[in-house]
């Protein structure tokens, strides 16, 4: 399973595909607030990265991915400071 | 108001008439890549500057003429007058909410109102562009290199279609693909819907990436999807060509100091009361001079007040100096002002300007442009002949007009040249007669050079002449009474056939003159003493009554005598003793202008008459006297005349 609850966190680890962007958009609209940790990704599916883009939940943790630590980060740590700012 | 919309409000004036500047050179220069940058940059610039304030249809106006802009710089589209037409319509618009926001801190919401119409008009236009080009060189792509730099080859727009997903598609992991990445920006295409309405397999993505990697590499990663991508080659050699230009607008290179020029008027009113004050130490000479051993300390005196005069002159020159502004700011609303007589007389005119980079001071500048303005009507008008007329003649259809500026030391030439059709001097003489200006013997006897002066007679352009343009029953005689109070001349030349030429002569700045304080009736005037030959003073039998008028002879020769209270329609002064008469030159003819008494001479600055005094008759300006009085001085020639 690679989209889970955590103690403290929705944690996704692995290979997560566009079939998970359901069940990852049911834990965060039923913990609101709570980060999202993707220390443990492979690879993320684009839905997926779209909710975190949309609604902008803390994201915790850094993926051994060259491509996610470079180019998808920074856009999600923009994004979640324009969310609070706003 | 605070001081950031101040600045606002001055920047953007200034770069809309920069931007508005650069579309007319495009008009003429379609590939002139430096102005079309300068455009560019400006309107750029001013979109940038509304998000400080909240103009939201502002911004978004310009935004859309922003993209406009971008596709003709990119080689989509090519500048054509329609898409200058409605990139300045919204530059003017723009312009107009800038006023409303000086005035009354806020722009009228009809005003406001029309933006979206003019959106219309960009949009309208792109769209057609669009279909015709629908992979040219985007504005998004050139954009998105200028902000980020570096040596992109390929930038590239990805919007995935919204059941990607369903279809097995995963976008960023193709973006991750793309070799040498230098820039990634993720936008949602439409606003996130709330949180219990959003759709987890709905794609709202849109991608803009810059890669250094060749075309073809980028392009082979989404061969599948070409609907969905737009790849952009970007020209080589970008950053050396354009970005020095775009990283400037034009109205950059005119950033400067900024001051009020109330405040430089001021200063420059100081420096006149200093003068003046310092004329007084001539008679404190006399006086030390006067008292026992008092010599030494005249010439102290008289040598402080050399020092005085050196510095207060050169403080003076210093003080006019910053008042020095090119004439291009009296030219800059010509282009646009003949590109639109030109579309509404449907006479395609050539504007060329030469020597705007003279300058003159302010008040000159600001007062040349309405003369110049109804000088130009007029030749749009009356001087350039139709098209068809033209090439009849075998002229070339463009129409060419001139307006080219000569500095000649202190002062210099205006000359506004048109190719028209000139003026016929058997039909200003028709008109002069048919309006009782001149009597027919007069108007047989006048040479070609006097017949032009007609048309300078206060009543030769009428109400009947009066047309969209020109009219208004205001002629050449509001165009010489304007020049003439800037102590200028105007004169007239015109070749049958062949084109006018209008020569301005002007003073580029304002001489120290000398005036004669006159009194009359209680009041005191200034008199420049360039127009007074001498003062007599008469005895009351001296003077010879003619019919209704008085003369007197000096050396010989009969002089007619007015009285100054009678010219300004004040009461005479009598006075059983002596007249005090100024003798003028009135074109060769003298003329004696008795007044109650010439009390001093001074040194000072006269100033053109300005708000309500403005369009006095028979004053030449103002001064201010040491006192801190204003001193109205006179123009004798028009009293007179």
């Amino acid at each position: 399973m690679s989209v889970a609850l955590g103690q403290d966190a929705i944690v996704l680890s692995g290979n997560c595909g566009a079939e998970e962007a359901e069940s990852l958009l049911a834990l965060i609209q039923a913990h609101p607030g709570m980060a999202v940790d993707i220390a443990g990704v492979e690879w993320v599916h684009t839905a997926l990265w779209q909710i975190l883009i949309a609604l902008g939940p803390p994201v915790r943790g850094v993926p051994l991915h060259g491509f996610i630590h470079d180019w998808i980060l920074p856009l999600l740590a923009h994004d979640t400071s324009d969310r609070r700012a706003s | 108001m605070d001081e950031l919309l101040d600045q606002f409000i001055v920047e953007a004036r200034e770069l809309v008439q920069a931007a508005i500047d650069d579309l007319l050179v495009l008009e003429a220069e379609p590939d002139n890549a430096a102005r079309l940058d300068s455009a560019f940059r400006a309107v750029h610039t001013l979109k940038g500057s509304t998000g400080l304030f909240d103009l939201v249809p502002l911004h978004s106006a310009l935004h859309a003429a922003e993209d406009n802009l971008g596709r003709v710089r990119s080689g989509a589209t090519r500048l054509d007058a329609r898409e200058i037409d409605a990139v300045c319509a919204v530059l003017e618009w723009f312009d107009r909410c800038v006023d409303d926001l000086e005035t009354r801190g806020m722009v009228d919401p009809r005003r406001l109102g029309q933006a979206g119409a003019l959106e219309e008009a960009l949009r309208g236009e792109a769209e057609a562009i669009d279909e015709t080009a629908p992979h040219a060189l985007a504005e998004w792509a050139l954009q998105l290199a200028a902000q980020i730099g570096g040596h992109a080859a390929v930038a590239l727009r990805y919007r995935p279609h919204p059941e990607c997903f369903f279809s097995g598609d995963d976008p960023l992991e193709l973006v991750a693909r793309i070799p040498q990445l230098l820039h990634l920006s993720i936008q949602n295409r439409d606003p996130w819907p709330a949180p219990d309405l959003f759709d987890p397999f709905r794609s709202n993505l849109e991608f803009e990436v810059l890669s250094a990697a060749p075309f073809a590499e980028v392009e082979a990663i989404f061969r599948l999807m070409p609907d969905q991508v737009e790849i952009v080659a970007l020209p080589r050699g970008r950053e050396q060509q354009a970005e020095p230009v775009a990283g400037e607008s034009r109205a950059d290179s005119t950033r400067s100091l900024r001051v009020d020029p109330a405040r430089i008027d001021q200063l420059l009113d100081l420096v006149g009361e200093l003068i003046t004050a310092k004329n007084s130490m001539a008679s404190l000479a006399a006086m030390a001079s006067a008292l026992p051993n008092g010599l030494e300390l005249a010439r102290s005196i008289a040598g402080a007040q050399k020092d005085l005069d050196r510095l207060g002159g050169a403080l003076y020159g210093s003080v006019l100096q910053t008042r020095m502004v090119p004439l291009s700011q009296a030219f800059q609303r010509l282009p646009r002002m003949v590109r639109d007589l030109s579309r509404r007389l449907g006479k395609p005119v050539h504007l060329h300007i030469e020597g705007d980079t003279v300058e003159a001071d302010k008040t000159i500048v600001d007062e040349l442009f309405e003369p110049l303005l109804h000088l130009m009507r007029n030749a749009m008008d009356h001087g350039i002949e139709p098209q068809a007329e033209r090439l009849t003649a075998g002229k070339p259809a463009i129409a060419r007009i001139e307006l080219v500026v000569v500095s000649e030391g202190d002062t210099m030439s205006v000359e506004l040249r048109d190719d028209g059709r000139g003026i016929d001097p058997a039909l200003v003489r028709a008109t002069a007669l048919r309006k009782g200006l001149v009597s027919a013997e007069h108007a047989a006897t006048l040479s070609e050079r006097d017949t032009l002066e007609l048309l300078f007679m206060p009543g030769f352009s009428t109400a009947a002449d009066v047309t969209d343009l020109s009219g208004r029953g205001v002629g050449l005689d509001a165009v010489r009474t304007d020049i003439a109070r800037l102590g200028g001349t105007v004169s007239l030349h015109s070749r049958l056939g062949e084109g006018t030429r209008t020569i301005l002569r002007l003073p580029i700045s304002f001489a120290m003159a000398q005036l004669l304080v006159v009194s009359v009736g209680g009041e005191r005037y200034g008199v420049p003493m360039q127009d007074v030959v001498e003062t007599v003073r008469l005895r009351h039998d001296a003077i010879t009554p003619i019919r209704s008028n008085r003369a007197f002879v000096l050396r010989n020769r009969t002089v007619p005598l007015l009285a100054l209270s009678d010219l300004l329609g004040l009461a005479e002064v009598a006075s059983d003793g002596e007249l005090t008469v100024l003798v003028v030159d009135f074109d060769g003819q003298l003329v004696g202008i008795a007044v109650d008494g010439v009390n001093e001479r001074i040194e000072t600055i006269t100033r053109p008459l300005n708000g309500l005094l403005r369009g006095m008759p028979g004053m030449a300006g103002t001064t201010v006297l040491g006192s801190g009085q204003v001193l109205l001085v006179l123009d004798v020639t028009e009293l007179v005349g």
